[in-house]
């Protein structure tokens, strides 16, 4: 039981990464303007550094959130203290 | 692909010579660490006892030999390839082991580790896929460029994801042992479901569990031996390029997640690079009854043995179980993903 809500955060890590890698190759990387021109200044260019950088946003916002609210709660009703 | 029984003999020998080599020098080699004095504290112990450390050379070595023994049988470029990125992270955490390295120095270092890996591509154009294959929707199309530069970046973060769930007996171990069978399962299934798939890709990944299980003998409670930064920087960048040399990427992250969010956690609590000595506080502590506790302190870094631990104090070895149990759930959720890409 103990371990549950770290299972799924696990569960939703696991999710979030490969809907995510898949969205990196299969929809940013393959839109254009290929990345050997990324250099070249672009609207689609910048859509697609802010794209990525998205994607990195949202896997943080999410992790952190799950990880705040499990640590919350635990501190909040059960961290025991050594007796002694 | 079906295999046939010499090909059974050839991985078998891929296996079992390093997993040997490490059984037989193990204990001289230990011998030799207490007599040069190169001791460490076992600080979860009360009192703290003193274990010999690093044994991060002699996993080196016998992976080295492992490798050898695959390039001498196979004659493919893979395990030289493997040979250098392991040895350019041995060598960094041979330095961190006797002379701390900086919090960014480290990172940065690594990050030479996959220079190897691009001066073979560059004699062995297939050393690796430059795509990723995914469940149901199969390969992306290939992004030699981008996926050159995540190599680069690969290795450092999966080195130090190691490194950092290398805090208690047995953890660091026994997460190779689980992860590294994980990366088995899922180039063996890569092997029977693609046609011209080379076997030495699972041949090479052979050394990397030999020397995980024979290392987890001596470091499961009560640890025997410490790995140092320079074992388990080398278990992780071995790992991260035998990933990428199967073409397994997305089942080989997906049984490490238990130590990415480790470092995630820890990196966004203290926020940043922090060398561990320097850190705000411990993530854990020991109680008057022996038993580990999570830190209450604002600056204790968040790391996934305190997540653990916010639920109640545990002994050290209850402690690994849990760490562990969680590792085995990120492994099936591997199979799980090499399944659903391989085979559905």
């Amino acid at each position: 039981m103990r371990l549950l809500p770290i299972v799924g955060i696990l569960l939703v890590a696991w999710l979030l990464m490969i809907a995510e890698v898949y969205a990196f190759f299969n929809v940013i990387l393959a839109s254009e303007p290929p990345v050997s021109e990324l250099g070249r200044l672009s609207a689609l260019a910048l859509l697609k550094v802010g794209s990525t950088v998205g994607l990195g946003v949202l896997w943080f916002v999410v992790m952190q959130g799950l990880a705040e609210l499990y640590t919350a709660e635990r501190i909040k009703t059960k961290t025991p203290t050594p007796s002694s | 692909m079906v295999l046939t029984p010499v090909d059974f003999l050839l991985l078998g020998v891929s296996l079992a010579a390093p997993l040997a080599l490490f059984l037989l020098t193990i204990r001289p080699y230990l011998r030799y660490l207490v007599r040069r004095g190169l001791v460490q504290d076992d600080l979860h112990k009360r009192p703290p006892t003193k274990v010999p450390s690093p044994a991060g050379p002699l996993i080196f070595l016998c992976a080295v030999a492992g490798e050898v023994v695959v390039y001498l049988v196979f004659g493919t470029l893979i395990p030289i390839a493997l040979i250098g990125c392991a040895t350019v992270s041995f060598a960094v955490g041979m330095v961190d082991d006797f002379r701390v390295l900086g919090a960014k120095t480290k990172p940065l270092l690594l990050l030479l580790s996959g220079v190897p890996f691009v001066a073979c591509v560059v004699l062995d154009p297939n050393l690796y896929n430059a795509s990723i294959a995914f469940p149901f929707f199969g390969s992306t199309s290939h992004h030699f460029l981008t996926y050159t530069v995540l190599i680069f970046a690969a290795f450092p973060i999966v080195a130090n994801a190691f490194n950092m769930v290398d805090g208690f007996n047995g953890e660091v171990s026994g997460f190779s042992v689980l992860t590294s069978l994980a990366l088995v399962f899922a180039i063996a299934l890569r092997l029977a479901a693609t046609p011209g798939y080379p076997i030495a890709r699972l041949a090479s990944a052979l050394p990397l569990v030999a020397v995980s299980v024979g290392f987890f003998l001596y470091n499961r409670y009560p640890s025997r031996a410490f790995d140092g930064d320079s074992g388990s920087l080398m278990l992780g960048t071995l790992y991260a390029g035998l990933a990428i040399t199967g073409g397994v990427d997305v089942a080989a992250i997906v049984a490490i997640m238990p130590a990415v969010l480790n470092s995630f956690y820890v990196l966004s609590s203290v926020r940043g690079l922090v060398e561990r000595r320097r850190m705000g506080g411990r993530p854990t502590y020991i109680g008057d009854d022996g038993k580990l506790y999570a830190s209450k302190e604002p600056g204790a870094p968040a790391t996934l043995a305190r997540m653990i631990l916010l639920d109640g104090p545990l002994s050290e070895q209850e402690l690994v179980g849990a760490v562990l149990k969680l590792t085995i759930v990120s492994c099936l959720l591997s199979a799980l993903t090499s399944i659903l890409t391989w085979v559905v």
